[in-house]
């Protein structure tokens, strides 16, 4: 479970990764993928679109299989525990690993029950104790102050950013350790975004942020490590700043400096 | 260059001429005779002009008879239409092309209107125990119905194919509303008599339904339609939905090619195939079953067939507004780790509410509505309904008796359409205010 990281700390790995391949029928969409997302921290996995960034993040909560005719070959572990192994509970994995998809998807109910839903399939009935969960989560996912006076009110009323930011407290309420954010701000405007971006630097506190992005500048702005993904394969990962300043591969620095993808 | 402007006013056409002289003719048609009424053996021959100025129909000798009147719609209608022809010929006159051709479209539609109001002259003279009446239409009324129809395409045609196109739109969805109102209006007209005669609330709550003794309260026959219904819809509904979910959420494409086929075929069956099979397999069935306390014949065979009938509706209705719910909720529940069978009822049916209610409202439709199937099995005997007794429907009492039935009888059925037609549309309103009311929560 421990690894040596480049500046020569001791990290604790969350989500391991080792020679993952899948299969979307006979698609071969990633290639041996190894990675290792370090506890605690936000990592961004960049790279054109198509090259398996988002395939990659939905083999860590298997929600590949809901894709029919997917076959995945290699371990990903949690915590040291492999995620495909026979004996996975997926609703347990699902609940510790959330995730946050692209365009924002609020349930058709009240801002509330959006938040409240994942505690209560969970198990939650006491009132009190989901009205803790959904302020404390909302607070967490800096919304709190803006829809407070409006829990009851359809979500769907939301701008498109409290939307986003509604599906992260939803994401929390059930209280995962690690966040998959699959390019949470592509559908959002800048201000939007930028709230969405200060959310991560203190959701790192807590949890494990994996972040897909196609924004360079957000990944430099929010990520601690970086992982550049070409077609299927991981070219090279390290630290944002290394990576961003120093490159060690041709092909990285080439879609670093926008001559391709 | 071609003019951005177009050039005002109306040229003459050979189309405008042909509408103004056929328009010209139709109002003619008001001075022809249109319509042959016989009494039994005295035939009235009417023209337009009769028909809206005349008092009405004498009929018996010059010392003891009766007045027939005219309805008031049917002299509305007549009179309109003639006024409508003239309406639309001065309109191209004055260059007005657009109005013109509504005007002629009412005037073609008006013959319409009289064709219903004079049916409903029908049951005025079976008040007066003259059955043998009928209507004979002239010539002179279908040229009114063509000139109208025609003369509308004329006028607008003169405004380019594009107004054309769009009166043809309109039209069309007019047919469809005014055929729902004439429905309405006819139902009302031939309905309400009957049922002022007898008194309202004897008529729907006597208990006792025996035309020859005259007595006609629909309670029991009520009361079995209402019980029919709700028993199809308790059985039907979870049925229907819980398979559609199956079909949609959880069985693979290979079992879902099989089945969907075979649930929409058990749409396409006749009704009376239904009643076939119950004759001969469910009514036995009940028989054996309960052996001394049922012919077989009952409510309850009813209500097996009947959710047998609503079930495909149910199935085909849910099916498709669980498929337009959005994929991003599933996986939004899934990805929470809430379980499959979660997510269908938590999320995917709540989402499709308001789909799911508009089949069962179909469903409730058909049941209420069904009368060949149940005929067959419900042993139709006007009593109070028992589960393993046999019953008489509202539908059905209308299917038996309309054959022989006469005088106020004969009203009496007339009514029964009536009230379930009121009965559908407060089943229809009440389930959309339920819909709108608990969707406005989701958006």
């Amino acid at each position: 479970m421990l690894h040596k990281q480049e500046a020569g700390r001791q990290e604790t790995v969350k989500i391991g990764m080792q020679g993952v391949h899948v299969y979307y029928g006979a698609y071969h969409a990633l290639k041996g993928v190894e990675v290792a997302v370090p506890e605690k921290q936000v990592m961004a996995w960049i790279g054109p679109s198509g090259c398996g960034k988002s395939t990659c993040l939905k083999t860590i909560n298997r929600m590949n299989d809901l894709v029919a005719g997917t076959r995945v070959t290699g371990t990903v572990t949690l915590d040291g525990e492999d995620v495909y192994d026979p004996r996975t509970d997926v609703t347990v994995l699902r609940r510790r690993a959330g995730m946050v998809f692209q365009k924002a998807n609020p349930f058709p109910m009240s801002v509330y029950e959006n938040v409240a839903y994942g505690p209560k399939i969970h198990g939650v009935r006491r009132r009190s104790q989901l009205d803790g969960v959904v302020e404390q989560s909302l607070r967490a996912a800096a919304l709190w102050e803006e829809v407070k006076g409006r829990l009851k009110k359809p979500a769907l009323g939301l701008s498109g950013g409290q939307q986003q930011r509604l599906c992260i407290a939803r994401a929390l309420a059930v209280q995962p350790e690690v966040l998959l954010m699959d390019e949470p701000t592509s559908a959002l405007d800048p201000v939007s975004t930028l709230k969405i971006e200060e959310l991560m630097h203190t959701l790192r506190k807590q949890y494990t942020v994996i972040l897909v992005t196609h924004n360079l500048q957000q990944a430099l702005r929010v990520a601690d490590q970086t992982v550049f993904f070409l077609s299927g394969e991981v070219v090279e990962s390290g630290s944002t700043k290394r990576l961003f300043e120093s490159p060690r591969d041709d092909r990285t620095k080439r879609y670093l400096s926008g001559r391709f993808g | 260059m071609t003019r951005l402007w177009k050039k005002p006013g109306m040229r003459p056409s050979c189309k405008r001429a042909a509408a103004m002289v056929l328009g010209l003719c139709s109002m003619g048609m008001f001075f022809l005779p249109q319509m042959t009424f016989v009494f039994r053996d005295i035939r009235y021959v009417a023209s337009g002009w009769e028909l809206v100025f005349a008092k009405g129909f004498w009929f018996g000798d010059a010392q003891e008879g009766s007045l027939i009147a005219v309805p008031l719609l049917l002299r509305l209608a007549v009179l309109g239409g003639m006024l409508c022809a003239a309406a639309g010929t001065v309109g191209l006159w004055c260059c007005r092309p657009s109005f013109s051709g509504i005007a002629y479209l009412l005037s073609g539609i008006s013959p319409l209107v009289s064709l219903v109001a004079a049916a409903s002259l029908q049951s005025t003279a079976a008040q007066l125990h003259i059955h043998e009446m009928s209507v004979e239409y002239r010539l002179p009324f279908m040229c009114v119905l063509a000139a109208g129809v025609v003369c509308a395409v004329l006028a607008l045609w003169t405004q380019g194919v594009e107004a054309l196109a769009q009166a043809v739109f309109l039209t069309a969805s007019c047919v469809s509303i005014g055929a729902v109102l004439l429905l309405t209006v006819y139902l009302f007209a031939a309905g309400v008599p009957a049922i002022a005669q007898i008194g309202f609330f004897r008529f729907l709550f006597g208990t006792q339904w025996d035309a020859g003794q005259g007595k006609f309260g629909i309670f029991p026959l009520l009361l079995a339609t209402l019980s029919a219904t709700a028993g199809a819809v308790l059985v039907g509904v979870p049925v229907g939905v819980l398979t559609a979910v199956f079909l949609r959420e959880m069985a693979g494409e290979r079992v879902a090619k099989w089945m969907r086929p075979a649930v929409e075929l058990l749409a396409g069956i006749p009704s009376v195939v239904y009643g076939f099979f119950g004759m001969l397999v469910v009514v036995p069935a009940i028989r054996g079953m309960f052996g001394q306390a049922s012919i077989g014949d009952s409510l309850l065979a009813a209500i097996v067939i009947l959710s047998i009938m609503v079930i495909p509706t149910i199935v085909n209705v849910t099916e498709q507004s669980l498929g337009a719910v959005p994929k991003a909720w599933r996986q939004a529940s899934l990805g929470l780790g809430a379980t499959p069978v979660q997510t269908v009822f938590r999320v995917t049916i709540p989402a499709a509410r308001r789909g799911i209610l508009s089949g069962v409202i179909l469903g409730v439709g058909r049941a209420v509505g069904e009368t060949m199937a149940v005929i067959m099995v419900a042993g139709n005997v006007a009593e109070f309904p028992r589960l393993l007794g046999s019953v008489r429907f509202l539908t059905t009492g209308i299917a038996m008796e309309m054959s022989y039935a006469s005088g106020l009888h004969r009203q009496a059925l007339f009514s029964i359409g009536l009230i379930l037609f009121l009965f559908l549309m407060a089943v229809n309103l009440s389930f959309t205010m339920l819909a709108k009311r608990g969707a406005g929560h989701g958006r």
